[in-house]
């Protein structure tokens, strides 16, 4: 039987493991190979910024019409 | 007698050059087959079964004008696939950074796992239709669905699924026992035109058409497929071949499942593929059984195709063995990905309650609605002259290609516009 503390410990290696992989992977890709231009990436940022907006409308529709069913 | 001898020797030299083209594209024949048919998913059945039923044979054309599209989109993920030797995830990853690669790594997340809860709710529903429970159908799928990629052999799998693919098009017998009537399927369906005029409702269908025709999964998937089919620059005309007949058949079995909802059950208020099915049991028991069928398999080829989607992309990405050539001791955590996504997927649609048919439909819109951000990365990686090669964009790709991400992001506002101002459109 495993005690409360033992079982912290061991989801809290697990997490550490997982955090350092995403850590390594970040290392990894840290420098993009295709160099975009100041205007690309804040083209691209408006883009996905203004894509979630839309999503968020689309999730408010849904709501919309989950109420009135 | 010389010339005759000729003759026949050209005529034999010509159909020996014929059967070996042939079996040469069947050798690479497969992703792209694949990933088009299965673009007809349960969400796709259930949204063309609507589309017909809402509009009858009004919207034929637009499908037409989106199999070019969808060959456009996916004949680009071809080129990446075979030149990169590298899926989706893990180019966007290298060429972009970690920042844009766990953006769209999350983005492809979240759409996959919201389309998987989609098949699964197509299939329960299909085989409900026959008096089979949920629960069983989801169990058996499950074990299916682990059974054919546990196997071992990216050509065994892929070889399955082509069946699968086959059985798709059942849609089309399901059409001619309906008898439409051909001239007014021609007129009211090839003349570009809004039935009823631009509401939001009509930008709604349009969207989760397009939604159904390309999908954020379909460019993972084929590039990944690619990649693991292990091809190479030399196989890309044949797999354009293959991506170009993909899309003539999604096309045409699309337009077959309007054409039988659009003929018997025009104006009837249908919510999805199943109510359809088995309404139409008691018109046309063999049109009824057809499409249940059609939905079950359109389901399960999805489920295959965009469960497998996700993994291979987590396991470019976190450098798992992710390759349906490994056991399952090789690529213990492609695996698990893969059973995780089903086990949950499949257990949302048993909870009790559940909107499943709105789910199904807003699914495909949430889809089109990412796929401008996939397509901006797709262009501009085929645009890297350092990677490509001789195998980048052209101008005309570019221009088209460009064009077709202009006209989705317009098509998003304008149904954002219609839901926070519904009076605007009617």
């Amino acid at each position: 039987m495993v005690s409360l503390k033992e079982f912290v410990a061991e989801a809290k290696a697990f997490f550490t493991r997982r955090f350092r992989v995403i850590a390594e992977i970040n290392r990894k890709y840290a420098k993009p190979r295709i160099k975009m231009t100041r205007m690309v990436r804040w083209s691209l940022l408006l883009l996905r910024l203004y894509l979630i907006i839309l999503l968020l409308i689309l999730a408010y529709k849904f709501i919309l019409i989950l109420q009135t069913m | 007698m010389t010339d005759r001898m000729g003759f026949w020797a050209k005529l034999f030299y010509k159909y020996r050059r014929f059967a070996k083209a042939i079996s040469l594209y069947l050798m690479i024949a497969g992703p792209g087959i694949i990933v088009m048919v299965a673009d007809n998913d349960a969400g796709g059945i259930t949204t063309y079964a609507a589309t017909g039923a809402k509009f009858g044979y009004g919207l034929i054309w637009f499908l037409v004008l989106l199999g070019p599209v969808a060959y456009v989109v996916q004949e680009m993920t071809v080129r990446l696939g075979a030149v990169t030797k590298r899926g989706h995830a893990e180019a966007i990853f290298d060429a972009f950074g970690s920042f844009w690669g766990w953006f769209s790594l999350l983005d492809l997340a979240l759409a996959n796992w919201l389309t998987l809860i989609t098949e699964f709710i197509g299939m329960t529903a299909a085989m409900w239709i026959f008096g089979v429970p949920p629960y069983i159908t989801i169990i058996i799928v499950s074990i299916v669905m682990l059974a054919m990629v546990l196997q071992g052999r990216y050509w065994t799998w892929e070889k399955i699924v082509i069946l699968f693919c086959l059985l798709n098009l059942i849609y089309i017998p399901a059409a001619f026992l309906v008898h439409p009537s051909v001239p007014e399927v021609l007129a009211k369906g090839l003349i570009p035109h809004f039935p009823g005029g631009l509401t939001g409702e009509l930008l709604f269908f349009l969207m989760a058409n397009i939604g159904t025709t390309i999908a954020p999964w379909m460019i993972f998937f084929q590039q990944s497929a690619v990649v693991d089919k292990e091809m190479k620059e030399k196989d890309i005309t044949w797999a354009k071949i293959d991506t170009a007949i993909g899309s003539f058949f999604t096309v045409l079995v699309a337009i077959f499942c309007i054409i039988v909802t659009g003929t018997l059950l025009q104006g009837v208020n249908i919510q999805s593929a199943a109510q359809a099915a088995q309404m139409l049991m008691v018109i046309n028991p063999y049109v009824g059984t057809f499409l249940a069928i059609g939905l079950f398999n359109a389901g399960l080829l999805g489920a295959i195709c965009i469960s497998l989607a996700s993994s291979w992309a987590f396991g470019e990405v976190f450098g798992w063995a992710h390759s349906l050539n490994n056991k399952i001791r090789e690529a213990p955590w492609f695996y698990i990905s893969y059973f995780l996504a089903l086990l949950t997927a499949g257990a949302v649609v048993l909870i009790p309650g559940a909107p499943l048919v709105l789910i199904t439909l807003f699914v495909q819109v949430i889809a089109v609605t990412l796929l401008p951000a996939a397509l901006v990365f797709l262009i501009l990686l085929l645009n890297n002259e350092e990677v490509m090669g001789k195998y980048k964009n052209t101008l005309a790709q570019n221009i088209l290609s460009c064009a077709i991400v202009g006209a989705l992001i317009l098509l998003s506002t304008l149904y954002a516009i219609s839901v926070l101002f519904p009076g605007l459109f009617g």
